[in-house]
């Protein structure tokens, strides 16, 4: 059921990657089903009034953010890694627990910025995970930064950020490519072509829909894989992150989707969305996929799986509670942490 | 102690730091090879390499984003910019990760990007812009604004240690203009704390609050209204974030008169802020209207005459401290 990832630049081809065991794709299977319960019970606490602002989902998108974040080391000296609005899973799979996810949505003194910022604008030195901004590509030159620290450290670890289709209209894009291609360092760009930016389809937003043309351009190696694979995306990702631990500078990796919902929770997205484009992404569901492809060809017994998804309901469960117990941010905390006293005290 | 220039101090100050602490390194157009545009990073590649001393893109964005991305990955990035004027290009990196980032998550970004400041240089429009009050409204950012060699390298060396990012805001018109003795050396150079004006002159009668260029001018003030028994007291805010509140009101509580005086333009320049904290705070001691000199309101204009139209000059300063030494 993969579709195989063409790799388009002048590098050689890369040995293919090592088969998936069926250990490895069911902890992918775990993650993904974490991600969209996780959403899906947000989405119905902001419907509840549970959540102030709004809520941004990536369904649709959960195999892009499990698989791109799944073979990075995690911890404070793991890899960088810098996910975008629709990424949730990352956060999750880099190690931010559950309930801290919830308590960021409810803006609970447990959030990873106590309050002090929202939706997916998560993050901790804990977890070598820098706060994304709202504003798009914003967070690829820090990228590249990051990456550039650990070359000139000498030391094997590698950047990873993630952005959609719309922040490559952004000058950031071009910049930080351009920087991350001059200086070869071990950046690894994944590039969500989700078709939307907003209300605005890629074909008004760019006339190069294939997104790693562009990176062509600047010189990084650069493929397309089904973004509604996982295991597509978890197998283009290993091979960059071990090119990029090699020294071998910069990777990127386009992966094709669609946006499932509208930009956020508010938007009403019926309006502007072909209903049977829609429909028929609808069947590509990244889930049902890898459901399939456990039960059909690794003939993965369903009590299995079924076993992880009541797992996953309980732990959603206890997330909510113990955000929901949790307590704000004390008010005079608002006038705190503008600037820092020590290198990090995070 | 060596004689060195306000210049040469700022090389001094990166290059001792880059001695003693391995995450310190520079990046920006033409700092590497070429050791920048004014010479400020001469020789730092030949002595520490080029992973430390980096040649870039023309791209302020993406220099000052990069910079951001390693400092929270452990580095200690010093970013030029050629010319001030071009940290606008750079300003959503500043204002939106830079400044932004600690408040957030506690993720202390140590950052130094250093602007060659302002005008009397027949730079015109785009090489001769005074940016510090693009960001001093924003939480977040240091803004440092030395008026003396000694200064540019103390606060430069403070700067850099700095768990903070900083705007360094250095004088180019000071560049080669400004000599003074330095106490340098990686180990025992000398350091100015940030957030600590400095009372260049003491005086009784009229309180002279300035930064950068307009120090020197301040000073001749000071001499010639000496030889008409006027005492005049000149503060050097040299930080703006921090801001020294104790020194600037201690001084306009012993004096009664405030003449602001800074280069940049006049409206919603920094002389506004001082102002204002003045009026708040030491009110009941004025014995005076708080006075302004700065720049026109208008772009820098490039041409000699229309240029020193713009500019503050020493007798426009004089001026206004006679009218107010006479209220």
């Amino acid at each position: 059921m993969s579709t195989p990832a063409r790799n388009i630049s002048a590098v050689p081809e890369p040995a293919p990657a090592p088969r998936i065991s069926d250990e490895e794709a069911l902890n992918l299977y775990y993650w993904m089903v974490l991600t969209r319960a996780t959403e899906e019970r947000a989405l119905n606490l902001y419907r509840q009034g549970k959540l102030p602002g709004s809520y941004y989902t990536g369904r649709g998108q959960e195999a892009i953010s499990v698989g791109m974040a799944a073979p990075l080391r995690r911890g404070a000296d793991g890899d960088w890694l810098s996910p975008w609005i629709r990424d949730l899973g990352s956060y999750l799979v880099h190690g931010v627990p559950v309930w801290r996810m919830f308590a960021q949505f409810m803006g609970k003194a447990g959030s990873t910025t106590r309050g002090k910022d929202g939706n997916l604008h998560i993050g901790g030195y804990e977890w070598n995970i820098p706060c994304q901004v709202s504003h798009m590509a914003d967070m690829i030159p820090l990228t590249v930064g990051a990456a550039l620290a650990y070359k000139q450290r000498g030391e094997d670890r590698v950047a990873v950020t993630s952005f959609g289709d719309g922040a490559t209209s952004r000058g950031d894009f071009h910049e930080g490519l351009n920087i991350a291609a001059v200086l070869e360092v071990p950046a690894v760009f994944v590039a969500e072509n989700n078709r939307w930016a907003y209300t605005t389809p890629i074909s008004k937003q760019t006339k190069v829909t294939d997104l790693y043309k562009k990176a062509l351009g600047y010189g990084i190696p650069a493929i397309e894989v089904d973004g509604n694979d996982v295991l597509a995306v978890y197998s283009a990702m290993s091979e960059a992150v071990a090119h990029c631990r090699a020294g071998r500078g910069p990777r990127f990796i386009e992966c094709k989707t669609y946006r499932m919902a509208g930009h956020a929770a508010h938007d009403k997205y019926e309006s502007y969305m072909p209903m049977e484009l829609l429909a028929e992404w609808s069947d590509k569901d990244p889930l049902k996929r890898l459901e399939q492809a456990l039960r059909e060809e690794r003939t993965i017994d369903e009590a299995k799986l079924e076993g992880i998804r009541t797992k996953v309901k309980d732990e959603v469960h206890e997330a909510v509670e113990r955000a929901d117990d949790d307590g704000f941010a004390d008010p005079s905390e608002a006038h705190l942490g503008v600037f820092a006293e020590a290198d990090t005290d995070a | 102690m060596p004689e060195m220039t306000y210049l040469e101090a700022i090389r001094a100050a990166m290059h001792d730091e880059m001695e003693i602490d391995e995450r310190v390194f520079v990046m920006g157009e033409d700092v590497g090879r070429q050791g920048g545009a004014f010479g400020a990073t001469k020789e730092l590649q030949q002595r520490f390499g080029e992973l430390r001393s980096i040649d870039t893109p023309v791209a302020e964005s993406g220099i000052v984003g990069v910079a951001v991305g390693a400092a929270m990955a452990g580095q200690r990035p010093i970013a030029e910019m050629q010319f001030a004027d071009f940290v606008s290009c750079a300003y959503d990196q500043l204002i939106t990760c830079a400044a932004k980032m600690h408040y957030r998550i506690g993720w202390a970004v140590p950052l130094v990007v250093r602007c060659p400041n302002g005008g009397g240089v027949g730079g015109g429009p785009y090489h001769s812009e005074n940016v510090e009050a693009w960001f001093h409204h924003h939480a977040g950012l240091k803004i440092v604004c030395p008026a003396t060699a000694t200064d540019a390298y103390g606060l430069l060396r403070s700067a850099i240690r700095d768990p903070n990012p900083v705007v360094f805001c250095e004088h180019k018109f000071l560049y080669r203009r400004v000599k003074q003795q330095v106490a340098t050396g990686p180990r025992d150079g000398v350091l100015v704390p940030l957030g600590k004006a400095d009372v260049v002159r003491e005086g009784s009668d009229l309180s002279i609050i300035t930064y950068a260029s307009t120090v020197q001018l301040a000073l001749a003030v000071a001499d010639t209204l000496e030889q008409e028994d006027l005492s005049v007291e000149v503060i050097d805010l040299r930080t703006l974030v921090p801001f020294d509140r104790d020194a600037v009101l201690d001084s306009v509580r012993k004096t009664g008169k405030t003449l602001i005086v800074h280069e940049d333009n006049l409206t919603g320049g920094f002389g506004g802020e001082v102002a204002a904290v003045i009026a708040q705070d030491a009110f009941e001691y004025l014995d005076a209207p708080v006075r302004r000199v700065a720049a026109l309101d208008t772009p820098i204009p490039f041409a000699p005459p229309l240029e020193r139209e713009y500019l503050p000059l020493e007798e426009d300063i004089l001026s206004a401290a006679r009218d107010l030494a006479a209220y």
